[in-house]
């Protein structure tokens, strides 16, 4: 049962922090609208999603209106996808919440992402 | 969690027992019929050989992994072969039903070729047959397997190889053995591809024991499309099942051992003795770190860069795991060397981020606080790397102090830093942490917070060591989050300031 008991772990892990991951094209403009938590959990999920689309993408916002937190893992994700545009068209962060905010600021990334 | 498992094994009973009611309502209206009175026993090994499918791929449903996906799928082929055997035996010897018997042997025949088909293809994969018999059989195989096929079908309009009396029952013909072609080329194939492929010897036998079962069935009941042949195959399943997951469990404990070795080499390399400096009587030092998973990215240091100089580090990597836990190994190299190369705490992380983003592909970063104290006077230097703000107490109170922040090490080429300096008395401590403090959670998703760890720092008498500062906050935590399990390391580094000796 030992498999069975991890497998069991990791799935209460994941119920506890939750993200909803929608995205929207426009030409090669990708909006990525995140609802929920952005941690260790939830931030694989995202930089998969991230990276299926990196190569096709000029521009990648990022509308975290609905973000209610942000982890070191998830400013990875966003870290990542910031130099991946970096000789294109960039990336925005957009209506981050002042909690979100003050992690930027926190970390210094609000001096490294564009935030609208 | 023990709520949760005990939930696993009651699903999995119900399961079970639900798939056996079911087939014996499905079964007893026939068996009430004089006529399958012989078949009882036959009938009574298929039904009791689903149901050991249905345990089986119950059993595999939360394994992962290489090579899990396709043993499902041949559980549920031979789980099939089962149900149409079954279904054999409740149209046979009835004379009005023969046309529908006869399609459900053709369907057992047919199943057969596509499980004995699948397999191969599946160890083909599994354990990378190479060579030229190899290739002769990947372009043979699906030629023999039309063939076979066509030799089935031929069964519609003609009896060749069996046919159906005009009471309903089974007869083959002297040409019965065509039916077998592909099975027995292909299993006497595959054996010498077994044998002579470099997989481990865990798999080949895996494998063997899948295909010799059914040869020895075939020679011991000479009888091919009897029913105890799918008995064998899964006694072979059951096999293959231990072990592959025998070998797998081998390898998640060695995994485990691996990973428990990092935890203790990564802790090794953290300052652990305390008192750190037993003869400097003007500070009282003390850190601590208790990763939340086996080894974690969070880090402190503790050194003199001179004699009168005390250099602190608390940092955080970003991400966790092993990952981590590499990153934090160079990142604390660095700016320990760098430390002690001189210069201002801003101009250490400046050239300590150079140096880490150089070789960054992964996009990992580093939140550092680094501080500088320069016994003598009392006057701290720090600088921030975007790392959690630190919390000093030199007006008798816990503040926290909002210095400036660059941006984390590791995230941009080029980050500037800026000095922040503070003078302390005799008296004043400053207490510095990651984010596994004011972000542990609750049960209910609530964070401890700044705000609560301030209030419990000052509630921690002025008197104490620093090791009891921590202790208390540590305390604090604990009470707050109680059973929640913690995802962050909980790392705290605290200095008090006795003044200088003259």
């Amino acid at each position: 049962m030992g498999l069975f008991g991890k497998k069991n772990k990791n799935t209460n892990l994941s119920n506890n922090s939750h993200l909803d991951v929608s995205v929207t094209k426009d030409e090669a403009e990708y909006t990525f609208l995140l609802d929920g938590k952005l941690d260790t959990m939830t931030s694989p999920n995202l930089e998969k999603k991230v990276n299926e689309v990196a190569n096709d993408a000029d521009k990648l916002i990022f509308d975290l209106n609905k973000l209610e937190y942000i982890s070191s893992a998830g400013l990875r994700v966003l870290l990542g996808a910031a130099q991946a545009m970096e000789d294109k068209g960039g990336m925005v962060v957009r209506h981050p919440s002042p909690s979100v905010m003050d992690v930027f600021e926190m970390t210094g990334f609000n001096l490294l992402f564009t935030i609208e | 969690m023990i709520e949760k498992l005990k939930n696993i094994r009651l699903y999995g009973l119900i399961f079970t027992i639900v798939s056996a009611l079911f087939i014996i309502a499905i079964s007893f209206p026939f068996f009430m019929e004089e006529r399958l009175k012989p078949f009882l026993f036959d009938s009574g090994v298929d039904s009791l050989g689903s149901l050991i499918c249905a345990a089986l791929f119950y059993g595999c449903m939360k394994q992962e992994g290489e090579g899990t996906k396709n043993f499902r799928l041949l559980i549920v082929l031979v789980s099939v072969c089962f149900s149409v055997n079954e279904v054999m035996y409740y149209t046979t010897l009835v004379p009005e039903w023969r046309t529908v018997f006869l399609a459900v042997c053709l369907l057992n025949k047919l199943i057969d070729l596509v499980m004995v088909s699948f397999f191969c293809r599946y160890l083909r994969v599994t354990l990378n047959f190479e060579g030229k018999l190899a290739k002769w059989a990947e372009k043979a195989f699906p030629v023999l397997m039309v063939f076979e096929i066509l030799v089935i079908l031929s069964n519609i309009f003609y009896p060749t190889t069996f046919m159906v009396s005009a009471d309903g029952a089974y007869q083959s013909t002297v040409f019965s053995w065509a039916d077998d072609i592909y099975l027995i080329t292909v299993s006497v194939v595959t054996i010498i591809l077994i044998i002579t492929c470099r997989s481990p010897r865990s798999q080949k036998t895996a494998a063997m024991t899948f295909m010799l079962f059914p040869i020895v069935e075939y020679v011991l009941m000479g009888q091919f499309g009897n029913s105890g042949q799918y008995g064998m195959i899964l006694m072979s399943l059951i096999i293959m099942y231990c072990i592959i997951f025998n070998d797998k469990s081998k390898k998640l404990a060695s995994t485990e051992t691996e990973l428990n070795m990092a935890a203790k080499i990564q802790t090794s390399v953290l300052p652990s003795i305390f008192p750190a400096f037993p003869n400097r009587s003007e500070f009282n030092i003390h850190a601590s770190m208790n990763p939340a998973k086996e080894v974690g990215g969070d880090f402190y240091d503790l050194f003199m860069i001179d004699d009168d100089d005390l250099a602190m580090v608390i940092a955080d990597v970003s991400g966790k795991g092993i990952p981590a836990a590499l990153f934090m190994m160079s990142s604390k190299i660095l700016i320990n060397d760098h430390a002690l190369m001189g210069g201002s705490p801003a101009e250490i992380l400046e050239r300590v981020n150079k140096l880490v983003y150089a070789n960054n592909k992964a996009h990992m970063f580093v939140t550092v606080w680094l501080g500088i104290l320069e016994i003598s006077s009392g006057r701290l230097t720090s600088a921030s790397a975007g790392h959690e703000y630190p919390m000093i107490n030199i007006n008798g109170k816990y503040e926290i102090l909002k210095d400036v922040h660059g941006l984390a090490i590791g995230a941009a080429g080029i980050s500037k830093y800026k000095n922040t300096e503070i003078t302390l008395k005799k008296g004043d401590s400053i207490f510095v942490y990651t984010d596994g403090v004011a972000e542990a959670n609750n049960a209910n998703g609530e964070l401890f917070g700044t705000e609560r760890t301030l209030e419990a720092l000052n509630r921690i008498s002025n008197s104490v060591s620093q090791k009891d500062v921590l202790a208390g906050v540590r305390a604090a935590v604990d009470a707050f989050v109680k059973e929640a399990p913690q995802f962050d390391d909980l790392t705290m580094l605290g200095m008090k300031y006795n003044g200088s000796k003259t």
